[in-house]
């Protein structure tokens, strides 16, 4: 499930960097083709909405571009991207949270294995992975914003803890403690998820 | 109970930070302890749901959606990675050529004036406004005595209205906006 994190410095990636601070967009889009899975999962996770997602991952793009000229080299363009989005993601989830009317009532989910989006028969693997996809991304957002961006930066991207601190701009004592709470506050949720689960099938 | 320690043991051995000394000790914590080892076993449920969830790939077309995005606002002009920076040097360069233009007009008016006859004028303005200020505050203070001497009343129902008011004010501090409630 995770990607590697991606090393500093590769020849090819910093080739491209130069050409598009040049001004060469086909370079450009060379690093969206090759980042845009890893921006646009981490985007999803953090936001739990594929519109969004695409969105923030457009955003995420733009802004690198304009701040190409800041890029540091001995840096993992990956990571660098990551960062960019990562730290999007958050303030957008914010704003999100400041507007919404009501998050406490009736939309609590009780069993994430019982949800599925797509009626279509679709091969059996493949349903199983969205199922797994779509129980995983309702627990996630159970989790505060930080929490839930230091879990997918860890999870899906295999990072250390001070490579997190560093792209989420915090300490490595932070870290440690929000993945913590986050272990944590999950294994709560997984329970009353299968309490739910459970009751669910009783009264059937 | 589970305590700190073995909280911690648990979540570094879930993190594969724990050195060999430490993963006896949480062995041995976890065969002696059942509620140790029940909450390390939900944990590690957690860990194992967590390393196994799907990546999600980006839609297609994503990527040529975000160069057509990036055209359209290069062509409008929004997006330009120098106009930060020409912005910053347009900014100091209007400042380094206003300084010493205003240093210099300054100093002009200064020496233009510069006499006392001028400097006595703009002290004898401000004395005047200031005496205007000080004379209304007076009066205020004059009538106010005239309406107590006329009324006694008035000072006892001033005070009572006092601590009302600042009830009334406590009261309209603790209800919060309805953005921040409905959030």
């Amino acid at each position: 499930m995770s990607e590697n994190p991606g090393s500093a410095g590769d020849p090819v990636i910093l080739e491209w960097v130069q050409a598009a601070l040049a001004g060469d967009h086909d370079a450009f889009a060379e690093l969206v083709y090759t980042y845009q899975d890893s921006v646009y999962n981490l985007c999803y996770r953090i936001l739990s909405d594929p519109a969004e997602a695409e969105d923030a991952a457009q955003e995420a793009f733009l802004r690198a571009y304009t701040n190409l000229s800041r890029y540091d080299p001995a840096r993992s363009f990956k990571t660098w991207v990551l960062t960019i989005a990562s730290n999007y993601c958050i303030d957008r989830l914010r704003r999100r949270r400041m507007r919404m009317v009501s998050m406490d009532d009736d939309d609590d989910p009780t069993s994430p294995s019982l949800t599925l989006s797509d009626d279509r028969p679709q091969p059996e693997a493949e349903m199983l992975s969205i199922e797994q996809s779509e129980a995983v991304q309702l627990l996630l957002e159970q989790l505060p914003s930080e929490y839930r961006a230091a879990v997918v930066l860890r999870y899906w991207y295999d990072y250390s803890y001070v490579e997190i601190a560093s792209i989420l701009n915090t300490t490595e004592s932070a870290i440690k403690s929000r993945l913590f709470r986050a272990r944590q506050m999950l294994a709560e949720k997984l329970d009353s998820a299968a309490v739910g689960a459970l009751s669910a099938l009783l009264e059937m | 109970m589970t305590n700190e320690r073995g909280r911690r043991l648990m979540h570094e051995a879930l993190d594969d930070r724990l050195g060999v000394e430490a993963q006896q000790e949480l062995r041995s914590r976890l065969e002696t302890d059942p509620q140790e080892a029940f909450e390390y076993e939900r944990l590690r449920a957690v860990d194992e749901m967590l390393k196994s969830a799907p990546f999600e790939r980006a839609p297609q077309y994503l990527a040529v959606r975000i160069m057509a995005r990036l055209a359209d606002e290069l062509q409008r002009g929004r997006l330009n990675p120098l106009s930060g920076t020409a912005l910053a040097v347009g900014l100091a360069l209007g400042t380094l050529t206003l300084l010493p233009l205003l240093v210099s007009a300054v100093y002009l008016l200064v020496t233009a004036v510069g006499s006392a006859t001028f400097f006595n004028s703009v002290l004898q303005f401000i004395t005047g406004v200031a005496s205007v200020g000080a004379a209304a505050i007076l009066g205020l203070v004059e009538s106010a005595q005239a309406l107590i001497s006329g009324s006694p009343i008035l000072p006892v129902g001033l005070l009572i209205l006092i601590p009302v008011g600042v009830v009334w004010l406590a009261r309209l501090s603790r209800q919060r906006p309805a953005s921040e409630q409905k959030s």
